[in-house]
């Protein structure tokens, strides 16, 4: 008789023991593929966080250096307000910084100013705020009126220029509060390009194509040098749409309201810009992104101790990676705990199975004698036994890889999404919450940026799309593994066995 | 001349006291040996040395005059002798059929079971609900349809009634005559070894013939 054919009546009569076997074999090797494919899915979604958190380091004046600002007094001198005029972060500094840092991936500059916008270049066809969003600037319509009242119609709506240098790059996208939904992002110095936001387009009746004009919003300025506005012709690129709502008031401030332009656009029409010979500072941010969010915090050291950046504490630099350490700790906890309970299952899954191996072959050491005594060769009966286990594993494998598909469609997805989302939005909250700082004494610091109260869960919805699921790489890993421990078990298990002289061996029989 | 023998034979479990004390004996083909001797005084031991399932600390065992650890004791215990255990004989996952089939002989096994007094439902069942002495019947009919030309028993009857008993010695007989194999049955019982054609009695670590009539206890 074969050794196949007995090891077939083995599994075929033995129907309780192999079944056992087999349910203990399915029990570890189903907990030990869903662990890898979690293990494996944590990591995605630490990638994937990493990438979708952008996280980088922000460059800004240093609003805390109190010889940077110019204070404003009344007759009384009493002080009335103050101007910041400290150094500003500008493309040359970029550049410089930049040519010094390996595994960068791009920066972004950006500022913002106030403008109007027309259907055509007449000062009256004025394009539509965003609705919802405050149309009246009072502080305006005192300074108009002031001025003369020259043109009410001027009154009723003022945008917001965002200025940056690579729009893709650009926080409001990378943080995930804004998203492009049609169109391309702004090419780098393209000039009379804009990004306008979906709601905006939808109250203009605008879509990607069009075009329609800028004006400076500094109507008393105008008036003051009696000089021709200009009216700059733009054209829509692409179109975005805000995660969450305008935590402000004013319409320019507003998101909604928000055009993406380059500096380039905005020295077309900007009446400050062409009254003057000076360097206008255009941009008080900049965002550098590295490759790798981990190499943000040796980025920074290197920053700081560069000759062009460290002059008199002109600058701050900070790295705004919270959101990826955020969600980082809870997901590394996950993944350690996924380790150890893998590990755990594997070892105790192990010891299991050896145990009941080894007292398998035990109990055989009758049948084993018997098949000595006709004449069959030890090694014809070790593989046998291994030709047992081989079916009972493979068998068990192929159904564990349905059943680690099945955990980790449900437990596995469900809790790795579960932990991001709540991460989160802990951390949405707590971000929104964090106002900015002012040194005391000073009034309101306009950065000119619009700041956005994200709808929390927004950011992290696309963080969890993350699927945990079972790749061929694992199952391939699953059969090795699992044949080897068993035929490593089932070979242990019988050298004390084999060792035995056949005659020992039938002694221990009876 | 002998199929089988023993020359000068000792053999010792912990190298000081010897079990076997250069035993010499040997087995013609056609015939039936019984082994009498009190417990313990090494008959097993003798019988797992004609098998091969071990080796003497001294002398040799020899088949058709060749030293079996020359042959090889795999060789040797596949293809020259049969065994017959006093129980745990048959493999409990296979039927009667299959296990009187397991040495892989071409010779048909049904006849022999039949002729052993199994029936055909018998045969197909379960071997574990089979009676002792039919469990038994099952491995001498595997010992019987084995090519080899030496069987080697052991107490093949310590689990039968003394009817079964000489029932299966006769048989044994039987088939050691038909066939001319060689039979060698170590045993308890006088009435199984006044069935043998020779006895030999293992006292003191020493095989010595006995008159049938002689045979004691
Ligand atoms: N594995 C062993 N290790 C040490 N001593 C052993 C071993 N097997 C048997 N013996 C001893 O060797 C002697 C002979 O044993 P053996 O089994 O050959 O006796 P036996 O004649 O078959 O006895 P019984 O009639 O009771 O079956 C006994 O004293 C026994 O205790
Ligand atoms: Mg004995």
């Amino acid at each position: 008789m074969s050794l196949f054919r007995r090891a077939f009546l083995y599994l075929m009569r033995k129907r309780v023991k192999t079944i056992t076997l087999f349910l203990i074999v399915f029990v570890i090797a189903t907990l030990a593929l869903s662990s890898v494919a979690f293990k494996g899915a944590v990591q995605t979604a630490q990638l994937n966080v990493r990438e979708a958190l952008g996280g980088c380091f922000v460059i800004q004046p240093n609003y805390n250096k109190s010889t940077s600002w110019e204070v404003h007094s009344d007759e009384n001198g009493e002080m009335t307000g103050a101007t910041f005029r400290g150094a500003m972060p500008s493309e040359e500094l970029a550049d410089s910084i930049a040519a010094q840092l390996d595994g960068l991936l791009g920066f972004n500059l950006s500022g913002g100013d106030a403008i109007r916008a027309f259907n055509a270049p007449d000062g009256y066809d004025l394009l539509h705020v965003a609705s919802g969003t405050s149309l009246m600037d009072a502080e305006l319509i005192v300074e108009t009126i002031a001025d003369g009242l020259e043109n009410l119609n001027d009154l009723y709506a003022t945008f917001g220029a965002h200025l940056c240098t690579n729009s893709a790059l650009d926080y409001y996208f990378t943080s995930g509060e804004m998203t492009l939904l049609e169109g391309r992002h702004l090419n780098e110095g393209e000039t009379g390009a804009v990004l306008i936001s979906d709601e905006l387009a939808k109250q203009n009746g605008l879509t990607v194509g069009d075009t329609f004009y800028l004006r400076d919003s500094n109507r008393y300025l105008i008036s003051e040098h009696i000089k021709e506005p200009v009216y700059f012709p733009v054209t829509i690129v692409g179109i975005f749409s805000i995660n969450g709502t305008s935590a402000y008031q004013y319409s320019y401030e507003c998101a909604e309201n928000m055009m993406f332009m380059t500096a380039s656009t905005l020295e077309k029409f900007s009446m400050g810009y062409q009254e003057t010979d000076e360097e206008i500072d255009l941009f008080h941010t900049i965002h550098f992104y590295a490759n790798d969010p981990e190499d943000l915090e040796s980025m920074v050291e290197k920053v700081k101790a560069l000759p062009s950046f460290g002059k008199d504490g002109d600058f701050t630099v900070t790295v705004q990676n919270e959101a990826i350490l955020a969600v980082k700790g809870p997901l590394e906890n996950i993944d350690r705990l996924v380790t150890i309970l893998f590990l755990l299952i594997l070892g105790i899954g192990i010891i299991i199975l050896c145990l009941i191996l080894s007292a398998r072959i035990k109990e055989r050491i009758r049948e084993t004698g018997i098949l000595l005594s006709v004449g069959v060769k030890k090694s014809n009966i070790l593989l046998q036994y291994l030709a047992e286990i081989t079916v009972v594993t493979l068998l068990a494998c192929t159904v564990a890889v349905f059943g680690s598909m099945f955990v980790t469609k449900t437990a596995g997805t469900m809790l790795l999404q579960g932990t991001i989302t709540d991460t989160m939005e802990s951390y949405t909250q707590q971000a929104s919450s964090d106002d900015y700082e002012i040194p005391e004494g000073w009034t309101t610091v306009d950065s000119g940026d619009s700041q956005i109260v994200k709808e929390s869960g927004t950011l992290s919805q696309e963080l969890t799309e993350i699927t945990v699921s079972v790749h061929t790489g694992e199952i391939v890993l699953l059969y090795t593994a699992g044949l080897l421990l068993a035929w490593g078990a089932v070979t242990i298990s019988s050298i004390p066995l084999f060792r035995l002289k056949p005659r020992e061996i039938l002694s221990k029989m009876s | 001349m002998s199929i089988m023998e023993v020359r000068d034979v000792s053999y010792s479990y912990d190298g000081k006291k010897n079990v076997l004390n250069h035993v010499s004996a040997s087995f013609e083909e056609g015939n039936v040996y019984a082994i009498l001797g009190p417990s313990g005084c090494g008959k097993t031991t003798l019988l797992s040395l004609l098998g091969g399932l071990d080796v003497p600390t001294g002398g040799a065992v020899l088949f058709d005059g060749t030293d079996i650890q020359k042959t090889g004791l795999g060789l040797h215990r596949r293809e020259h002798v049969s065994f017959i255990f006093q129980n745990y004989n048959l493999i409990d996952y296979m039927t009667p059929l299959e296990n009187a089939a397991l040495s892989g002989s071409k010779t048909p096994v049904m006849p022999v079971l039949k002729r052993l007094g199994l029936t055909e439902s018998e045969v197909k069942r379960n071997v574990l609900k089979l009676s002792g002495g039919q469990q038994q019947r099952v491995a001498i009919a595997r010992a019987l349809v084995a090519n080899t030309r030496v069987i080697l028993a052991d107490e093949p009857t310590g689990n039968v009634d003394d009817q079964m008993s000489v029932e299966i010695a006769k048989i044994l007989k039987e088939s050691a005559k038909e066939t001319g194999k060689c039979v060698i049955i170590v045993t308890h019982s006088l009435d199984l070894a006044n069935e043998a054609d020779t006895i030999l009695v293992l006292k003191n670590g020493v095989l010595e013939p006995k008159q049938k009539t002689e045979a004691e206890e």
